[in-house]
C-alpha cells in the first residue's frame, strides 16, 4: 500500500515504538490519529497529527475511538495496535490483578479491536498491525504473563487471518525483539537483554 | 511418578478428556477430586472419587477448590485444567462477551490455578497439568479465540517453567488434536475434523506422561510429527478447513441474505 495521505490510528503512541512509527508515518505524508494514556501532553506536533489522550484497555473507549477517527478523517485505513506493557516478575503468589490487567491491554483490547475495525469495514479494504512481540514465539524467563498475552495474540491472528476473504483486508504482525524504549523500566527490568534494537528499526510490513 | 495413591483435583471432569482421565487415574488408585458445572449429577461413582459442582471460570471458586481438596484429602498431588471450551464462528461483529467467556475459562482460570497451586506448595513437590491444544501451535479456520486461548497457556506454560526451580515441581502441558468428545457439540460445529482422537488415547498419553515425567504430552504422534517435519502438510490440511469454513460462512450467509 501506499502510505501517503492515507489515515492511520496508533495507539500507544506516546513514546517508543508507537511514537517513532507516528513520526515515520507522517513523514511519509501519512494522517496520524495518535492516542494514549498521556499523548496530548507529548511535545509532539504535526499537521497531519491529532493527539487524544485515552485508555483503550476499556473497550467502551475503542468504540469512542474508532467512531471519532471515522468521524475526524472520514475513515481509518490502517489501525496499529501498538499499546502494550509486561511484568517482570516472579509470579509465586496468585494475583488475579496482574493477570487482568496485563491481558486487558495486550490481548483483549487488541482482539476487540481488529473485530471492531473488521466490523466497520465489511466491504471495505482495511489494514490492522498488531505489535507483538519475540515472545510470542519464544517465552522469556520473568515474563511468562506478558509472553502469554503475545502468545494469544500470535494465536489469535493466524486464525483470524483465515476468517477475512477478501484480498484487501490485512492483518500484520509485528514480532519485535527487545526494543529500547519505556518497556524496561515499566516492567522493572533493571538488566535489558541484548540484542537490543532501536526504534527507528522496526520492521515495516506496509512499506 | 507413580501414581497409585496420590491426590487429583480433575477440572472439567464430567463428561470428555476429563471423565476419561478420571477413570484411568482411580484404575491406576489414584484418589480423585473431580469437579465441573454438573459432575454430581453424573452417574460416576468410586470409593476414591469425591465430586463437587464448580463453575471454575471463577476464582473464588478455584481458592475454595484447592482448601477444600487439601481439607478433603489432606494434599494435593496433580492438579489437572481439564475445563475449556471453544466457539466455532466467523467474527464479524466486535463482541467483549465472547472474548471474555472463553478466555475467563480457557486462560485465566488456569493461569490463576496453577500460580496458587505453586503458591500452596513453594517448598513441596507438585504437578500441574494444563490441557491445551494442537491448536496452540496451529491456529484452526473458525477457531480464532479458541486458539489464541490456548497459544496464550503454551506461551505461558513456556515462560513459567523458567520460574520454578525444583525439579520435584512439574508443568505438563498436553495437545490433544480433534479428540470424541462434546467439545463439538458445545462449539457448534456440524462437521469434525478429521483425523479425530479418542478420549481413551488422550488420557493413555497422559497417563503415561505423567509416569515418565514428561513436560510436553503429544498424545498425537502424527500430529507432532507433522508440526515438527512436514509444516507443509498442515498448511495443505489447513487450506481444506479453511474452504470448509468459507463455504460455511460466506457462501451460507449469501444464501440467506438472497432469500
Amino acid at each position: 500500500m501506499n502510505i501517503k495521505d492515507k489515515v492511520f490510528v496508533v495507539t500507544g503512541a506516546s513514546s517508543g515504538i508507537g511514537r517513532a512509527l507516528s513520526e515515520a508515518l507522517l513523514d511519509k505524508g501519512a494522517k496520524v490519529y495518535a492516542t494514549s494514556r498521556s499523548v496530548e501532553q507529548t511535545s509532539f506536533l504535526h499537521a497531519n497529527l491529532y493527539k487524544k489522550n485515552l485508555d483503550v484497555s476499556k473497550l467502551d473507549n475503542i468504540d469512542w475511538l474508532i467512531r471519532d477517527a471515522i468521524e475526524r478523517f472520514g475513515r481509518i485505513d490502517g489501525f496499529i495496535a501498538n499499546a502494550g506493557f509486561a511484568y517482570y516478575e516472579i509470579l509465586e503468589e496468585a494475583n488475579a490483578d496482574h493477570i487482568d490487567t496485563i491481558f486487558n491491554l495486550n490481548t483483549r483490547s487488541v482482539i476487540y479491536s481488529a473485530v471492531k475495525m473488521r466490523e466497520f469495514h465489511r466491504d471495505e479494504p482495511f489494514r490492522f498491525v498488531a505489535i507483538l512481540s519475540g515472545a510470542s514465539f519464544v517465552s522469556m524467563p520473568g515474563h511468562a504473563l506478558y509472553s502469554a498475552t503475545k502468545a494469544a495474540l500470535r494465536g489469535f491472528f493466524d486464525g483470524y487471518r483465515h476468517e477475512l476473504f477478501r484480498k484487501d483486508q490485512i492483518l500484520h504482525t509485528v514480532y519485535p525483539v527487545a526494543t529500547e524504549t519505556e518497556f524496561f523500566n515499566v516492567a522493572n527490568q533493571d538488566r535489558k537483554p541484548w540484542p537490543i534494537q532501536t526504534v527507528t528499526t522496526y520492521p515495516t510490513p506496509l512499506a | 511418578m507413580d501414581i497409585k495413591d496420590k491426590v487429583f483435583v480433575v477440572t472439567g471432569a464430567s463428561s470428555g478428556i476429563g471423565h476419561a482421565l478420571s477413570e484411568a487415574l482411580l484404575d491406576k488408585g489414584a484418589k480423585v477430586y473431580a469437579t465441573s458445572r454438573s459432575v454430581e449429577q453424573a452417574s460416576f461413582v468410586h470409593t476414591n472419587l469425591y465430586k463437587k459442582n464448580l463453575d471454575v471460570s471463577k476464582l473464588d471458586n478455584v481458592d475454595w477448590l484447592i482448601r477444600d481438596a487439601i481439607e478433603r484429602f489432606g494434599r494435593i498431588d496433580v492438579f489437572i485444567a481439564n475445563a475449556g471450551f471453544a466457539y466455532y464462528e466467523i467474527l464479524d461483529e466486535a463482541n467483549a462477551n465472547h472474548i471474555d467467556s472463553i478466555f475467563n475459562l480457557n486462560t485465566r482460570s488456569v493461569i490463576y490455578s496453577a500460580v496458587k497451586v505453586r503458591e500452596l506448595y513453594k517448598n513441596k513437590p507438585f504437578r500441574f497439568v494444563a490441557i491445551l491444544s494442537g491448536a496452540s501451535f496451529v491456529s484452526m479456520p473458525g477457531h480464532a479465540l479458541y486458539s489464541s486461548t490456548k497459544a496464550a497457556l503454551r506461551g505461558f506454560f513456556d515462560g513459567y517453567r523458567h520460574e520454578l526451580f525444583r525439579k520435584d515441581q512439574i508443568l505438563h502441558t498436553v495437545y490433544p488434536v480433534a479428540t470424541e468428545t462434546e467439545f463439538f457439540n458445545v462449539a457448534n460445529q456440524d462437521r469434525k475434523p478429521w483425523p479425530i482422537q479418542t478420549v481413551t488415547t488422550v488420557s493413555n498419553a497422559i497417563i503415561k506422561g505423567l509416569e515418565k515425567d514428561k513436560e510436553h504430552i503429544h498424545p498425537s504422534k502424527l500430529f507432532k510429527f507433522a508440526h515438527t517435519f512436514m509444516p507443509w502438510a498442515l498448511k495443505i490440511y489447513l487450506w481444506r478447513e479453511r474452504r470448509i469454513f468459507q463455504r460455511k460462512h460466506v457462501n451460507g450467509n449469501n444464501k440467506q441474505d438472497k432469500q
